[in-house]
């Protein structure tokens, strides 16, 4: 699973690849937490190149989501692949969260 | 009967729903201008032996008669008669050359018994249909109907591009009119929507005869036929008959076998044309509508008349125009019917420009070839399907070069008589070749202590391969799988090692996961969100609930002291 991280107006774009499951989840966390340390509130999660995610990688968003609203910041999500989408209907974070077709629409939102 | 199905959108009339009258009439016309091209099948035969106009007036109205009547038949789709879909009869290629070898043999009334026979013995087959299901898997039958539309062209092309076999010439007026009338029907589909797209070959064929009017092509040496013919036309008791030989019983079992499978996958494009949740062919459905086939035979054999079989040109004309009413069925029959006592109106598709049959059939054929093509790539492709499927086409298309097999013995030199035949019984073949070795199950040790997601995957999309199955069902297996040892590691951190025994046949999926633990809980209601940010092991109940969604099945048991969770999918 790789990291990589951008800057858009006043968004910090993170893009997710590989798999998020139970063998990484937790690595995953501490890297969140470490790039939104005292830096960006408004996150974007590029998910294009995310092909799995397990329940364990659902947990691993709830808990960065919690840190973000800590500082009183949002985190949407962009670019679903289908199975990924899935998972997200089955796990309920399409309700809870603002899901985009793109990395713009995402830019848009939370720069209004 | 048709299990109850989900309309696909892009139909403008679907199985179910009758157009109103008009519609009804012109959309069955339409049907009628294609079933008519297969009437020179009879026509071949009748002057191959030399046999007068007669004989061939007559066997073309039987023919009318036969396909109106098992088109009626095949649309019907209840009390075990018929599938229920728009899959018009014609006069059947698959047949073409054990019949031309027939009527060699000992004249027409031979022809007749021999196909009376194969209607009778095709009959039969419908009955263990269902049973035989190992025969024809999705990569067989995808290969069938991608030849059938393959095996026609032969007869298309020729007439496409105006081509003298006696010459070697090819007359570029008849190939302008083709261009023109397949361009028209295809503009037509592509750039229009509702009652002209529906008769897009229609208004393309018609323009293709004022053209040919036009060009000379149809002149009045045509007209005058259709005047000299007479207004009503009865059956003429002496061409009745039916003669058995023998010896010519090898020839028309194996174009029975290849008719059956080009009608099961005839069908089978049938079901999935109507129905967006299609995922395997309905086995019931699919004995009906062999059943009605053979009787189809059965009829066409009494009333004196070349084999009847389902006909794949109007399957992808019903595609291709999003009209595929049932009831549609029932106005090509009977137009059919009306028509084999009319020899004047008949006449009118007897005298159809070669230019306006080629570009009609070639149209038609485009549906047939991708209905094909898809079928065979609904299922996951492995190695052993790429040889059955690919060396299949190879075989299948050497047929084009006719010399290959000059030498081969009479009894089978059907088999290399045409494309189909040769490419059926060459995918039927390497499919059981290809079988052996395939186990129903696999067995996966695991360490849940390690990474296995890509384990589970790479595991299961091999099997996959191997067994053909959906990719969706295998994607839905992998994720569950993985969910289920994720959640036992969670629960039980200790352990070194799990199984994951998959089995698979061609309606179910299953695994079982066993290991030495405490019993696994199947979580049926979602965890809370703050349960599974402040409680890390609540993950293991998310997972046992995400795999409970993924499955169409889960349990668990304790035998002994191994656990085990028991994973079911439809396949």
């Amino acid at each position: 699973m790789e990291i990589k991280t951008e800057k858009r107006d006043n968004a910090q774009i993170i893009l997710v690849s590989g798999m998020l499951d139970a063998s990484n989840y937790q690595k995953f966390e501490e890297d969140i937490s470490l790039l939104i340390q005292g830096g960006p509130d408004k996150i974007v999660f590029n998910l294009s190149n995310l092909e799995y995610m397990s329940s364990a990688g659902v947990r691993a968003f709830l808990k960065t989501n919690r840190t973000i609203k800590s500082k009183e910041g949002v985190m949407v999500f962009c670019c679903l692949k289908p199975f990924i989408k899935e998972v997200f209907e089955i796990a309920g974070l399409d309700v809870g969260f603002k899901i985009f077709a793109d990395v713009e629409s995402a830019v848009q939102f939370l720069d209004a | 009967m048709i299990i109850m199905a989900r309309r696909p959108p892009e139909l403008i009339y679907s199985v179910d729903e009758k157009p109103s009258n008009v519609p009804l009439f012109l959309l069955g016309l339409q049907h009628v201008f294609i079933i008519s091209i297969s009437l020179i099948f009879p026509v071949v035969i009748v002057k191959t032996i030399g046999g007068s106009d007669a004989d061939a007036m007559f066997m073309v109205s039987m023919g009318m008669l036969a396909a109106g009547l098992t088109t009626i038949l095949q649309s019907y789709g209840k009390h075990g008669i018929g599938s229920g879909y728009l899959c018009p009869s014609l006069c059947g290629p698959s047949y073409l050359s054990s019949a031309v070898m027939a009527a060699q043999t000992g004249g027409l009334h031979l022809l007749y018994g021999m196909i009376f026979l194969s209607g009778i013995a095709e009959s039969l087959l419908s009955r263990v249909i269902t049973k035989l299901r190992v025969l024809f898997p999705a990569e067989v039958t995808g290969v069938v109907v991608t030849f059938v539309g393959i095996a026609v062209l032969p007869i298309a092309f020729p007439r496409f591009i105006g081509y003298n076999a006696e010459t070697g010439f090819i007359n570029t007026t008849d190939l302008f009119i083709a261009i023109v009338t397949l361009a028209i029907m295809i503009s037509l589909n592509l750039y229009t929507k509702g009652k002209i797209k529906l008769y897009c070959v229609l208004i393309g064929m018609i323009f293709g005869y004022l053209l040919s009017a036009m060009l000379g092509i149809l002149n009045y040496s045509h007209i005058e036929r259709i005047l000299d013919a007479p207004v009503l036309g009865f059956p003429d008791l002496s061409h009745f008959g039916l003669a058995f030989n023998i010896t010519l019983l090898i020839p028309f079992l194996i174009a029975m076998i290849c008719s059956t499978l080009k009608s099961i996958g005839d069908i089978t494009t049938c079901q999935r044309a109507n129905d967006l949740d299609w995922r395997r062919p309905d086995m019931k459905n699919l004995s009906d509508g062999i059943l009605t086939d053979g009787l189809a035979d059965v009829i066409s054999g009494l009333l004196g008349t070349f084999s009847q079989s389902t006909s794949s040109s109007n399957i992808g004309l019903s595609i291709g125009t999003g009209a595929t009413s049932r009831y549609i069925g029932y106005s090509i029959g009977i137009v059919l019917i009306i028509l084999s006592c009319f020899p004047k109106l008949a006449m009118l598709f007897v005298i159809m420009p070669s230019p306006v049959m080629g570009a009609a059939l070639l149209y038609t054929v485009c549906f047939m070839v991708m209905a094909g093509l898809q079928i065979i790539m609904s299922r996951m492709m492995d190695i052993r399907k790429t040889f059955v499927v690919g060396l299949s086409f190879l075989v299948g298309l050497s047929a084009m070069t006719p010399v290959f097999y000059s030498n081969v013995p009479e009894i089978i030199r059907p088999i290399f008589a045409s494309t189909l035949s040769l490419a059926t019984i060459t995918v039927i073949l390497l499919n059981l070749i290809m079988r052996v070795g395939i186990k129903s199950s696999k067995v996966l040790e695991i360490n849940p202590k390690e990474n296995n997601t890509q384990k589970i995957f790479d595991f299961m999309k091999i099997q996959g391969g191997i067994w053909g199955a959906r990719p969706e069902i295998i994607t839905r297996a992998m994720s569950a799988i993985n969910e289920a040892v994720e959640a036992v590691s969670f629960t039980n951190p200790d352990i070194n090692r799990m199984d994951v025994k998959v089995t698979f046949d061609e309606l179910n999926l299953d695994a079982d996961i066993s290991y030495k633990g405490s019993p696994f809980e199947v979580q049926t209601s979602r965890p809370s969100e703050k349960l599974i940010e402040e409680d890390e092991n609540a993950i293991a109940d998310l997972a046992s609930y995400m795999l409970n969604r993924y499955a169409d099945k889960v349990s668990s048991q304790k035998k002994g002291d191994l656990s085990h969770i028991f994973i079911h999918f439809d396949h």
